[in-house]
């Protein structure tokens, strides 16, 4: 028997190109109204994904290796057929990470977990504000406030993994630190993330509520908490022929399925290699030419590697598919954020090191 | 081990498999999962096969009997396997052992 650290084993699944890991949208629909929504109030598909769906995929992904599903949305506990679906996830032994806003969830579903115990690796609430006012102003949804609140409360009575994401924006970033003091309190792990995307469908809304560069600069360091990767890491990754496997596991031991059924290489980069109700997941996975090329990607393909902050930022596919439509092109979005930190260190002289030595990655 | 305490006979434990672990067989592997601490282990061809019968309890014994039926191999042989690999899984506390005996 071996014993593997969780390093070498990511290593070795990615290396086989092997799935370790598959993010589920199960729906797009949402029972909040977000200002950033990157739907864009598309929330619901035709041709949804329902329990038998699901019944029939669990075995493939089981058989493909999958140990971790994440569930998520819109807000993945508004399928119809919710406590089915994760009633199946659960009985067949998977490992689950659950993004929520926490409104919908109940006793039942924390009763649910708690017959499973050690399966529900950790939810993840979103959560906007430190008061009603500020959190509903992004929701656009009275009540809401306070029964996220509940959820976290109801989560961590039962002893279930919780943590907090905020996205930062115009509207709340004042409460920033107020909602860190609230994570202490509860001692959950609190992230934060600035980087507002366009809407799926184009549609650039969600960009007004974007943090001026001002207000980015005046963000804590160093940046454990920032959900996005700043780190060095080992020179030897980073060479210009190397594929990109160093920092994005997409298509090599994750994937991202769509409430349609459609196997994406993430949430963001948009490109279905196929469909699991026409193909079994394991062939997809394998057999797609979409995610043949995707594991193929190299460095040198990608305008970031030309750029003076490469590698301590690194290229995002995703996020430039869904800036440009072109993975190759540079997230403009993520080189301001850059540019603003960065340019804070040269105004105070700081070391590169002691800037970005930490990745909440 | 106090003088003139009496050695358990190896062969009295049922062995089975720990709650709160998951695996997936890969290309003839198994793969575990501690869902407590996180960690990764792999077993090889054999080793699965033991991982399998430990879904239900059983001795060394009939661990041994069940793997010389599968294999071509010496029953010396399959004994020192079962028992190394046994040794490793309770180490890591990923097997327990009930010795069947009433108190």
């Amino acid at each position: 028997m071996k014993q593997e650290s969780r390093e070498t084993f990511y290593r070795q699944y990615s290396d086989a190109a092997r799935p370790l890991r598959v993010q589920i949208e199960t729906t797009r629909r949402c029972n909040l109204d977000c200002v950033h929504c990157a739907l864009g109030g598309n929330h619901v598909m035709a041709g949804e994904m329902g329990a038998r769906d699901y019944e029939k995929l669990i075995p493939q992904l089981r058989a493909a290796g999958v140990f971790n599903v994440y569930l998520t949305g819109g807000e993945f506990l508004a399928h119809p057929e919710i406590d089915e679906i994760l009633n199946l996830f659960l009985e067949a032994d998977f490992w689950l990470s659950l993004q929520t806003n926490g409104v919908l969830l109940n006793s039942g579903h924390v009763d649910l977990f708690l017959r499973h115990p050690g399966k529900v690796r950790s939810v993840t609430i979103s959560l906007y504000g430190a008061t009603a006012e500020v959190h509903e102003s992004v929701t656009r949804s009275p009540g809401s406030f306070e029964k996220t609140l509940n959820a976290i409360s109801m989560l961590l009575a039962a002893g279930i993994r919780v943590e907090v994401i905020t996205l930062l924006m115009t509207l709340n970033h004042h409460e920033r630190e107020a909602i860190e003091r609230m994570c202490a309190d509860w001692d959950v792990k609190h992230q934060f993330n600035s980087v507002l995307v366009p809407c799926k469908d184009g549609s650039p809304d969600p960009l007004r509520y974007r943090l001026p560069d001002e207000l980015i600069r005046d963000l804590p360091r160093p940046w454990e908490t920032f959900t996005y990767n700043f780190t060095d890491g080992d020179p030897a990754d980073f060479k210009s022929e190397n594929t990109i496997e160093a920092w994005c596991s997409m298509a090599r031991s994750t994937g991202y399925l769509d409430s349609n059924g459609n196997l994406l290489p993430c949430s963001v980069l948009n490109i279905p290699a196929g469909n699991v109700r026409e193909t079994p997941f394991g062939e997809i996975w394998s057999d797609s030419p979409v995610f043949k090329r995707i594991r193929e990607l190299k460095i040198s393909e990608f305008e970031c590697s030309g750029c003076r902050h490469f590698p301590t930022c690194k290229p995002c596919p995703g996020l430039a598919y869904i800036e440009h439509g072109d993975m190759f092109a540079a997230p403009r979005e993520i080189c301001r954020i850059v540019e603003m930190f960065l340019g804070k260190k040269e105004e105070n002289h700081e070391g590169k090191e002691a800037l970005l030595e930490t990745s909440a990655y | 081990m106090n003088a003139g305490h009496k050695v358990k006979d190896l062969n009295s434990i049922k062995w089975s498999r720990r709650p709160q672990l998951i695996d997936r067989e890969i290309e003839g592997e198994t793969v575990l999962l501690d869902l407590k601490s996180g960690v990764y282990y792999s077993l090889n061809e054999v080793g699965s096969e033991i991982w399998r019968l430990l879904a239900d309890k059983a001795t060394e014994e009939e661990l041994v009997d069940a793997i010389t039926a599968k294999y071509e191999v010496a029953k010396d042989e399959a004994a020192r396997d079962v028992s190394e690999l046994i040794k490793d899984l309770s180490g890591e506390g990923l097997i327990i052992g009930e010795t069947g005996q009433t108190p």
